[in-house]
């Protein structure tokens, strides 16, 4: 067994039972919001999802770092594969986000307001993530040049995200804070419990797109040292490491 | 911000209802979506592993028929009475 795919058992059964547990305590447990009453709780999906992203892309950038550092390609598989998934998440964050607005405030999207355009311009940036490693032909600059796109962007994040927590005029509910939001503590322990679920979702989907791109580049080593040079089709151009 | 939901009431929950049912479908079919397409490539990767498996099995009973050839003596001439 290899190290990609070392604990995904474990770790596939410890995410379903989180997420119905989170599920379960959504629908089951938690009372109705106050003021938004049962639309609040896309709250619980909507939240996790946007949380996990953007740590998802700074963590692409950290592995960013590891890979400039050692020049290792696994770390450059990990963040690809960080981004990748992050950029996934977004997308349902955005989705569950615009589908919330649409109930609560009676609009899809809502120009004016900062988060929703900051979260937007940071998706819209990793959106070229992929079309700059597809430009790249060759693989070693490919993978540095990626390296550099993950590191400033993933700084940009945080930046980002701190730029429209000091914005005043927002609609957007800002519920957490450094001193643990404002939640009552049923609301509290179902978002966390929410938030642990998509946060070992994206754990274990990072985990499994690794294993299968990692049995690929195996296959693939393993019909060259078989077959030899010449049965190999060439490489075709990828955004994906080789 | 409380003003705001304050002026705004609560949807009842037949008005509400699809709007939560909308964000966690799509969350469910984003998922289904990507287990299938993670599935379909596991069947590419076990096909390809499939087949280097039986290369390497042919391979490897070709190379122990030319040993065992090796291996024997010459069949002796046959005597002519």
């Amino acid at each position: 067994m290899t190290t990609h795919v070392r604990h995904l058992r474990g770790l596939t059964i410890a995410t379903a039972i989180t997420l119905l547990v989170a599920l379960a305590l959504v629908f089951f447990y938690v009372p109705f919001d106050a003021n938004q009453g049962f639309i609040q709780k896309i709250f619980y999906i909507h939240v996790p999802l946007a949380i996990v992203s953007l740590v998802g892309y700074v963590l692409g950038g950290v592995f960013a770092v590891a890979y400039l550092r050692t020049g290792e390609r696994a770390w450059d598989m990990r963040s690809y594969t960080a981004i990748h998934m992050a950029l996934i998440f977004s997308v349902a964050g955005l989705v569950s986000g615009s589908i919330w607005a649409k109930g609560s405030w009676g609009h899809w999207w809502v120009w004016s307001e900062p988060t929703l355009v900051a979260y937007l311009i940071v998706i819209l940036l990793y959106c070229t993530y992929q079309p700059l490693r597809f430009s790249i032909e060759d693989f070693e600059r490919q993978s540095r040049y990626a390296a550099v796109f993950a590191i400033v962007c993933g700084a940009f994040v945080p930046i980002n995200f701190m730029v429209v927590r000091l914005s005043v005029n927002y609609l957007h509910p800002h519920i957490l804070n450094l001193e643990g939001g404002n939640l009552p503590g049923s609301m509290k322990l179902t978002f966390y419990t929410s938030l642990l679920a998509i946060s070992l979702l994206y754990a274990t989907l990072m985990k499994y797109e690794m294993a299968a791109k990692m049995t690929r580049i195996e296959t693939r080593r393993l019909r060259r040292r078989l077959l030899g040079e010449d049965a190999m089709r060439p490489l075709g151009r990828s955004a994906a490491p080789q | 911000m409380t003003v705001l939901f304050g002026l705004a009431p609560a949807l009842p929950l037949h008005a509400a209802g699809k709007y939560v049912a909308g964000a966690y479908v799509v969350f469910a079919v984003m998922l289904v979506v990507y287990v299938g397409i993670m599935t379909r490539r596991l069947r590419t990767n076990q096909r390809e592993l499939a087949e280097l498996r039986r290369l390497l099995d042919e391979r490897d009973s070709a190379a122990a028929a030319a040993h065992s050839d090796a291996s024997q003596p010459p069949n002796e001439p046959e005597q002519v009475a």
